[in-house]
């Protein structure tokens, strides 16, 4: 088996409230591979976010380690950890998170810049990723001139500006109607198929049928993992409509 | 309830709160401390004006005419005293210049006689002890340093006893007059303020009985001085006042008649001053309203975010019943709290900044300038209650505007925000407006084109109230600098786009995404521009303003002076009715001033004689001073500023000796229009005396000439023309009558040039000592004034530094202000820069370039604003005044502007976004 892109061990975070410490995750491990399509999922207050957020570097756990890469994001300081985000992953925001005074253009190019990339390639990969996404003719557009099928589509854009490896996406179609969320979710999954590692959570059973593993966390603890064959027919059915 | 959750609010916005507060305070206390200074000011006015003139409200001296020159003190005492009510104290004195001799040297000064127990003025005692036992004196400390003398030497005065003009005659000079010359010991060395003038400055004090005995004059006095009820002064008023005392010095004239002089100097100057006042209060109001307003926009946009913020909370009230006045009233009480803390507050700060700031360097000024008084602080309810109104009223419009959004709050805020908000096309196109806005431009051009109306038909002079006309103007300026900042913040954008130029070439990543914020958030932008554009005007119009002047000083003082050395009949100025008695002889400038130690070539010109002029035939006339030149002009006249239409500089030689020539100013030969070498007629003294005289040059420019100049309408009737000594005195005396002899006083300026290799300051010295007081000769060296002139910028210089600072504090709050909201507002996209891979200091330094570049070139904008407005004021200035300009840029102030911006936007950026910046990404994102 080969070494996993992401590997969590013996994840535990607690969060003070007051003066009581809550747990959100205890004592969480998981392993995942390159290109594998990861669906965290479980009720309000499972931890899937906090696990999301952890894996993606904008949190830190409480006890454990995470390897990204071979890098231990316990160990790494803070701009060093925004240096990996930038190169390493990709992420998508439920409220898209897009720059509202940058076109969509802009939007996709601003990691390119954090990342210094040029100027000739920022537009040659810009322009290439808003078509990937569906939106070539939309890059003038500001976020506000743009549905939320269509802005998020940008972020999705946006996430994949420096070739990350891994993608992360946190309720990615919570603000979108079915139809548009099933539309992105499809985008994801061409993603995936061309090799990007995609972890993502969702509340919505009928996203995760995309996902070729399904995580279940309840109360700060991994459940099971289930793999994608195991989501009801029910639900796939909805998705194939 | 209400009070309950504004109070919350406040703690929940800590640092909102305190800006407001801290803006508040700094515009009110720095209000309250300049109205403060005025009223103290203008309070201690009395003592202050009267200290540079002498401190008593009226003095009486017989009539130069009278056969008794002195004052008989038994019998005219009483009299005055008994006068009028107001006055409360006599004082005999007497006052007259005296010849001192001591260690060899012999100089001019004035004795003042008085008696102990008289209370007028201050007398500081550097040395010695103030007594006048030994028939000693008290000598000023000036004087005592001229003569090199210190305690128990011994100095001679000489007093020579005034002899009684006889009526309708002047007085000859150098009549031999009954001296007595005494011996006396120096008991005390002093300095004065307020016994007499601060124009003494070489004098001492006697015992006045001594000086009685000494001089056989036993119950008489040189004058009488009285001092009025000291309340009188109090009210305020000081054009009441000075109208009082005159009423009390006529009182005084109709008991004592009409064999005295009466003086109420003090009076008349304190009448003088008076209007001074109300344009100071008047600056400071304007001032005050300028400041407030930059206050007020940084509330109202501090309140509107809270109001934005709090919209969903405001909802949910209104959800459960909440009326709208109650929201209202929320965001009115929410201000008025922050309104009285921040006024109280700012009331102290005005208080302290009076009492330990102001105060002591107005009497360190006052110091500087011979006057040595205490000051006491003014801080009155009439200083700070308009102070306060004006904040309260600047407060409430304000709040209006967000009290009302926050009472129309819908519903659905609380249920569906996006809805509510409704976004319509056109907020939608703001995005992508990136034209200057033209609006402002034109509202711009609108207030200078009222401005130039206002000013330019002299409308304010019509109303006749001086107070009125005072603020009247004041605001135009106001309204002048409002629109010049308007007209000028349309290039806010281009200067933008340079400054992001700029900063794009040290960091290219920071200015991407600050150039795409900047420039694509107008209403910010607009808010912040104007903020620092208006606070840049002013010290920018004053500081180039002051650039010229300093540029042009060098020019400046040789066109005034026109040559190295300069001599004028002080009385030419002073009483004219009597400046012919100071003229001096054409033989004075070899015999006399061509002695002194390093002065060299010398030129007299007569006094000006007003003669009739026309062409040949009487078609075109006129009037024309006619100066009488003895001596070369060309030897002694800065020649580079010399300029000759016609003609050339060989006139001046030649007009000496040419008998029938005359030097006249372009503007005049424009208006007789004569030619180089045509015939004009002059009209003398007497009847039927008319000669013709050759134009032998015609002048543009000659300095220390001002009325040699270009311009047709003003030399009609009042330009100059030079002729020879001769045909001078033949122009100015009847035929009838014999001519003056060739070396009768007729000259009442001196023009001279300094020795090569003399000392400037020995010379100014040698001059002042040997003609400014004995022959009340007014002297100046050029290269003395220079240095003078230019000490008296740096001073200027500092002032509108000062300036600077008082009139950013406030941009720099707003600025901060607009900073902080820009922040908060812009922190979940903080947060996804975070998330995607920024650094802290790259998000800081984002925040930096953006600010830098949204104040840089507002200021940048007012800078050139306040420029180009000096530019022209100082053209227009120069081409009326008929004077070469060069045109100089500030570089003390306006790089002092954009400093303080660049500081104000990196401390305001760094303070704003410290604790944003620090959060992990993902804490941002869910706030």
């Amino acid at each position: 088996m080969n070494e996993p892109i992401i590997s969590v061990d013996n994840i535990h975070k607690s969060y003070l409230m007051g003066k009581d410490a809550v747990p959100a995750l205890r004592g969480v491990s998981l392993d995942i591979q390159q290109g594998d399509f990861v669906c965290l999922m479980g009720p309000s207050g499972s931890g899937k976010t906090t696990l999301l957020n952890i894996i993606g570097g904008l949190d830190e756990p409480s006890r454990g380690h995470i390897v990204i890469g071979g890098e231990n994001l316990v160990a790494l300081s803070e701009d060093e950890l925004a240096r990996l985000r930038l190169h390493q992953m990709g992420f998508i925001f439920q409220n898209y998170n897009l720059l509202a005074n940058f076109t969509a253009f802009e939007n996709v190019e601003a990691p390119m810049v954090l990342a210094r990339v040029g100027r000739k390639e920022r537009k040659e990969r810009s322009t290439a990723l808003l078509e990937k996404v569906g939106l070539g003719d939309r890059g003038h557009h500001y976020p506000s001139e743009l549905s939320g099928g269509q802005q998020q589509r940008v972020a999705i854009a946006r996430a994949l500006a420096n070739d990350p490896p891994i993608l992360i996406g946190d309720e990615m179609t919570g603000d979108l109607d079915s139809e548009t969320g099933f539309a992105i979710m499809r985008l994801i999954q061409e993603l995936n198929e061309d090799g990007m590692t995609i972890v993502f959570v969702t509340h919505d059973p009928r996203m995760a049928t995309f996902a070729g593993k399904v995580v279940n966390l309840r109360d700060g603890k991994l459940l099971n993992e289930l793999p994608a064959d195991e989501i009801s027919q029910m639900e796939m059915v909805a998705h194939d409509s | 309830m209400i009070l309950n959750y504004v109070l919350k609010n406040f703690k929940r916005r800590k640092v909102r709160t305190i800006l407001m507060v801290l803006s508040l305070m700094v515009s009110t206390g720095l209000i309250v401390a300049m109205s403060a200074t005025v009223e103290t000011v203008r309070r201690s006015n009395v003592d202050l004006l009267s200290s540079s003139i002498g401190r008593y409200d009226l003095s009486v001296t017989k009539k130069d005419t009278s056969a008794d020159p002195f004052v008989d003190i038994n019998r005219t005492a009483p009299a005055l005293t008994g006068a009028d009510p107001l006055i409360v104290d006599v004082f005999p004195r007497l006052v007259s210049d005296v010849d001192l001799s001591a260690n060899g040297e012999t100089a001019t000064a004035t004795m003042i006689a008085r008696k102990p127990e008289e209370t007028v003025g201050q007398i500081d005692v550097v040395s010695g002890t103030l007594s006048f036992e030994n028939n000693g004196m008290a000598l000023f400390e000036s004087t005592a340093e001229a003569f090199g003398v210190d305690i128990g030497d011994e100095i001679d005065v000489a007093y020579s006893f005034p002899r009684p003009r006889v009526e309708g005659e002047a007085t000859v000079v150098g009549i031999s007059q009954r001296q007595v010359v005494g011996r006396f010991p120096v008991n005390a060395i002093i300095r004065q303020t307020g016994v007499v003038g601060l124009q003494v400055s070489d004098g001492l004090i006697m015992d006045f009985d001594q000086v009685q005995s000494w001089l056989g004059l036993t119950g008489r006095a040189g004058s009488l001085i009285g001092l009025v009820e000291p309340e009188l002064y109090e009210a305020g008023n000081a054009e009441q006042a000075a109208l009082t005392v005159r009423e009390v010095v006529v009182n005084v004239q109709n008991t004592l008649g009409e064999d005295f002089n009466y003086s109420l100097d003090k009076a008349a100057i304190l009448d003088q001053s008076s209007e001074a006042f109300l344009v100071l209060q008047a600056l400071i109001n304007t001032y005050g309203l300028m400041a407030f307003g930059v206050v007020g926009l940084l509330i109202h946009t501090l309140v509107m975010t809270n109001v934005q913020e709090q919209r969903r909370e405001m909802a949910v009230l209104r959800i459960l019943g909440s009326q709208r006045n109650l929201l209202f009233a929320m965001v009115m009480v929410e201000v008025a709290v922050i309104g009285l803390i921040g006024v109280a507050f700012g009331i102290v700060l005005g208080q302290i900044l009076t009492q330990y700031a102001v105060i002591p360097f107005i009497e360190y000024q006052m110091s500087q300038a011979g006057l040595n008084v205490t000051i006491q602080p003014a801080v009155s309810l009439a200083v700070i209650l308009p102070a306060v109104i004006s904040a309260f009223a600047v407060l409430f419009v304000s709040a209006l505007k967000p009290a009302q959004d926050a009472s129309k709050t819908k519903v659905m805020y609380a249920i569906n925000p996006g809805v509510a908000d409704n976004i319509q096309l056109e907020d939608l196109e703001e995005l992508r407006v990136q034209r200057p806005n033209l609006r402002f431009f034109v509202i711009g051009l609108v207030m200078m084109f009222t401005v130039t109306l206002v000013l330019g038909l002299d409308i304010v002079s019509t109303l006749g109230n001086p107070s009125l006309e005072a603020t009247i103007f004041l605001l135009a300026i106001l309204l002048m600098v409002l629109g010049l900042g308007l007209v000028f913040l349309i290039i806010t954008r281009p200067l933008e786009r340079l400054v992001l130029l700029i900063t794009g070439l040290f960091s290219p990543r920071l200015t991407y995404f600050a150039r795409r914020n900047v420039g694509r958030s107008n209403k910010r932008n607009a808010l912040i521009s104007l903020l620092v554009l208006f606070s840049g005007v002013l010290p920018s119009f004053l500081a180039t303003q002051n650039a010229i002047d300093t540029a042009n000083i060098e020019t400046d003082v040789k066109l005034d002076m026109g040559a190295p050395i300069e001599l004028i009949v002080f009385t030419r100025f002073s009483e004219p009715e009597l400046a012919s008695l100071d003229w001096l002889q054409p033989s004075f400038l070899q015999s006399d001033l061509g002695q002194v130690e390093g002065v060299e070539r010398t030129v007299g010109l007569t006094h000006e004689y007003t003669a009739g002029i026309s062409d040949a035939v009487d078609m075109r006339s006129g009037s024309v001073d006619l100066q009488g030149v003895v001596g070369d002009l060309n030897e002694v006249l800065f020649g580079e500023m010399i300029i000759f239409t016609a003609g050339d500089e060989s006139a001046l030689t030649r007009i000496q000796t040419e008998d029938q020539a005359i030097i006249i100013s372009e503007g005049l030969a424009n208006h007789l229009a004569v030619p180089l070498g045509g015939t004009i007629k002059l009209r003398g003294e007497g009847l039927d005396h008319l000669e013709e005289f050759t134009v032998i040059g015609i002048v543009r420019r000659l300095p220390g000439f001002d009325n040699f100049g270009r311009i047709r309408s003003q030399a009609q009737n009042g330009s100059t023309a030079f002729v020879s000594l001769d045909a001078f005195h033949r122009m100015s005396t009847n035929p009838k009558v014999a001519l003056p002899d060739a070396n009768d006083p007729v000259l009442d300026r001196v023009l001279a040039t300094v020795s090569p290799g003399a000392d400037v300051n020995d010379v100014d010295s040698a001059l002042r000592g040997e003609y400014g007081f004995r022959n009340r000769i007014f002297t100046r060296v050029a290269e003395v004034r220079l240095q003078q002139a230019q000490d008296e910028r740096l001073q200027t210089q500092l002032f509108l530094i000062v300036l600077t600072l008082i009139s950013f504090t406030t941009a720099v709050f707003g600025v901060f202000a607009v900073i902080y909201v820009t922040i908060y507002s812009r922190r979940l996209e903080i947060g996804m820069m975070k998330a995607v891979g920024s650094r802290k200091w790259e998000l800081t330094g984002m925040l930096i370039v953006e600010s830098i570049a949204m104040t840089v070139s507002a200021a940048l904008a007012g800078v050139v604003a306040g420029a180009v407005m000096g530019y022209t004021f100082a053209y227009i200035n120069n081409v009326t005044s008929q004077r070469p300009m060069i045109f100089a840029v500030d570089t003390t102030v306006m790089p002092f502007v954009l400093i303080m911006v660049v500081i104000a936007s990196i401390i305001g950026t760094v303070f704003s976004a410290r604790r944003i910046v620090k959060y992990k990404a993902i804490e941002i994102l869910r706030m």
